[in-house]
């Protein structure tokens, strides 16, 4: 007799989080904010598939049951592999299954660690002589990797409740409800790689060593401002109800993230301080603001000097929705979803090439937004 | 061709005489491998004490089975009967069919399934303790599937009305089905008969004949035990299964 499955992957696989993309409502909006998150200098998302080999299984033992991964990945997202760096990821979870009210209860945790790119295919430490080469000639930037501040790494605990409200009802409406309630708290960390010399010179407009002078300011003032990690925890709490099985459900999630250390945003810098006068912009300070405004972290071009320690620094969501299978073939979602506060928005270009910025690296930003999502699902 | 036609209902019978053969029977109940098989592969639908309220339960449109109460839809026991222990054993291994979720568990061993069905029994002692004196119903030979019978079985189905659920094509789209519900007040759908799948109790002529003779218990499917003979019921299965199970056959002569 079977009391488990023990299921051997490889290839490009989901891995097994928590709680899947494919239980959400929909795709449109409102996703889980602490596994999408992408924090880390090479676009890493905990949600995105990866490609590996990973071994997980289910172990039931009478009511209770283990459930396991053990995965090898290499942290891309699926993307063709860059770099030789091997990523892990664990997760055990236990469940029991109970009598009456409550229906069952399931305990977990995960563990990533992942490492960022510093060697190429061959071998090849970052950054590659092409790199310095063309930060030397270019910039005279001094482009280097320091392989202590080189990893990250996402851990998590997470629970998950049944209910089942006995039979009963109100009228014309029934309120023997299944629960779901579900919960996760996870804690992410980036190391800032800090592909970039402390003393290099900003990108400056003339005279010695491009603009030294103001970078030498900004390193003796704030150091941190240049081999900052990123730091974040949040998770999210929610419920699902199947009001009728097959016909209706209900969904509600609150999402809450807190990101330290993070780029800070320019709407809340200093009042009236520039990290350096408007007349004073570089070149690339000029492509980098015609391509995308005025909006690079760090307060690196003519933005109001951004403190990172007096950012904007976290975000919540609340969503709420519906599934209605109304009449065959038509089904009806609806989702809203409010936030307070942008996560990731708004974000570099990908032409341009700084350690920094290339990874796409967000910012929580004071922009509050609603959504409203209505889809009708035809299925034949 | 004629000759395999016509052979054709009595190698349908021997094959669902074959299908419904009953199990070997278990020696000794074994209640712990019931158990450990109950908690496996039926708890999470059926529910730790067999209520039919398992974590899954709230999310099926058919309900699972409350074994608490003995009450059995597939029995070859009269209506309102507890089963046989080989009735549960067919419908573990073969599961329900229909718009049921309950699958086939086939795929245990011998002695697991009549463990389980041991185990089943313990949710509901006083009402099995009874099984020993639960008559069990006796099928007869098949009567043949001619045009006369086909013909009989069709004046039974418009005298005892079983197009007002099913349809008078079949198609269970009858002007009661949208009003049906079983014993405990749950929407049920009476099955499209013109569909190849496996309906509740089975779809076999043998497995019609019972089904009909015993009705489902709990649901709203009855009996035609006092209103039909032997005969006239093997003639009722004659008509559904050559005009909405299997049509498209050549009508014997």
């Amino acid at each position: 007799m079977g009391t488990g499955v023990v299921n051997l992957k490889i290839g490009h696989f989901e891995l097994e989080l928590p709680f899947s993309d494919l239980r959400r409502l929909s795709s449109a909006i409102a996703p889980y904010e602490v596994y999408a998150i992408q924090g880390v200098k090479g676009s890493f998302r905990l949600s995105s598939p990866q490609v590996g080999i990973a071994l997980n299984g289910y172990k039931q033992m009478g009511l209770n049951a283990l459930r396991y991964e053990a995965a090898l990945v290499n942290g891309t997202n699926g993307a063709f592999d860059n770099n030789v760096e091997k990523d892990f990821y664990g997760r055990l979870a236990f469940s029991r299954l109970f009598d009456g009210f409550l229906k069952s209860v399931r305990l977990g945790g995960l563990y990533y660690k992942g490492m960022q790119n510093l060697r190429d295919l061959a071998g090849n430490p970052y950054p590659t002589a092409a790199m310095r080469d063309y930060w030397g000639d270019e910039f005279s930037i001094n482009v280097h990797a320091n392989p202590e501040n080189a990893s990250f790494y996402r851990w998590g605990i997470d629970a998950s409740i049944d209910l089942k409200i006995p039979d009963f009802s109100l009228g014309p409406l029934p309120l023997g409800w299944s629960i779901n309630l579900y919960g996760q708290y996870l804690v992410g960390h980036d190391d800032d790689i800090d592909m970039t010399n402390m003393n290099m010179p900003y990108f400056g407009s003339s005279g010695d060593a491009g603009g030294g002078d103001i970078h030498k300011s900004l390193a003796s003032h704030d150091p941190d401002w240049l081999t900052r990690p990123f730091d974040y925890s949040g998770g999210f709490v929610g419920a699902d109800i199947i009001v009728l099985p097959a016909k209706f459900y209900l969904i509600g999630r609150y999402d809450w993230l807190t990101a330290s250390n993070q780029w800070a945003d320019p709407v809340d810098g200093v009042d009236g301080a520039y990290v350096r006068p408007a007349g004073s912009a570089s070149w690339l300070d000029g492509e980098i603001r015609r391509y995308n405004g005025d909006p690079m972290p760090r307060g690196m071009t003519s933005n109001l000097q951004a403190n990172p320690d007096d950012a904007i620094n976290s975000l919540s969501r609340i969503s709420i929705g519906f599934r209605f299978h109304f009449i065959q073939p038509v089904t009806l979602i609806y989702e809203y979803s409010s936030q307070q506060n942008l996560w990731g928005f708004p974000e570099p270009p990908p032409l341009m090439y700084n350690p920094d910025w290339v990874a796409g690296m967000g910012r929580i930003v004071n922009v509050d937004s609603n959504w409203h999502m209505i889809m009708f699902m035809f299925a034949f | 061709m004629k000759t395999v036609i016509r052979l054709l209902p009595v190698l349908g019978l021997a094959l669902s005489t074959a299908v419904a053969q009953d199990p070997p029977a278990a020696q000794e109940p074994d209640l712990v491998l019931g158990k450990k098989v109950y908690l496996q592969s039926c708890v999470v639908c059926h529910g730790i004490s067999g209520k039919g309220d398992g974590i899954v339960a709230g999310n099926l449109l058919v309900k699972p089975r409350n074994f608490t109460d003995g009450r059995f839809k597939v029995r070859m026991t009269p209506n309102g009967k507890v089963p046989l222990d080989s009735d549960l054993y067919r419908t573990i291994n073969r599961g329900m069919g229909h718009d049921n979720a309950m699958p086939a568990w086939a795929n245990l061993k011998v002695d697991e399934k009549n463990a389980v069905v041991a185990y089943i029994k313990t949710f509901a002692p006083k009402k099995f303790a009874r099984q020993d004196r639960a008559k069990e119903i006796v099928i007869p030979p098949r009567t043949a599937a001619t045009v006369e019978s086909i013909a009989e079985g069709e004046k039974w189905f418009t005298a005892i009305q079983c197009g007002k659920c099913h349809g008078e094509t079949g198609r269970g789209d009858g002007v009661s089905a949208p009003t049906l519900v079983d014993s405990w007040g749950y929407k049920i759908v009476p099955p499209d008969l013109s569909k190849p799948w496996l309906f509740i109790g089975g779809s076999e002529p043998v497995d019609l004949y019972r089904t009909l003779r015993t009705g489902l218990t709990g649901s709203a499917m009855p009996t035609v035990d006092g209103t039909l003979t032997e005969d006239q019921t093997w003639d009722l299965v004659n008509f559904l299964d050559y005009n909405f199970i299997r049509p498209g056959r050549s009508v014997p002569r």
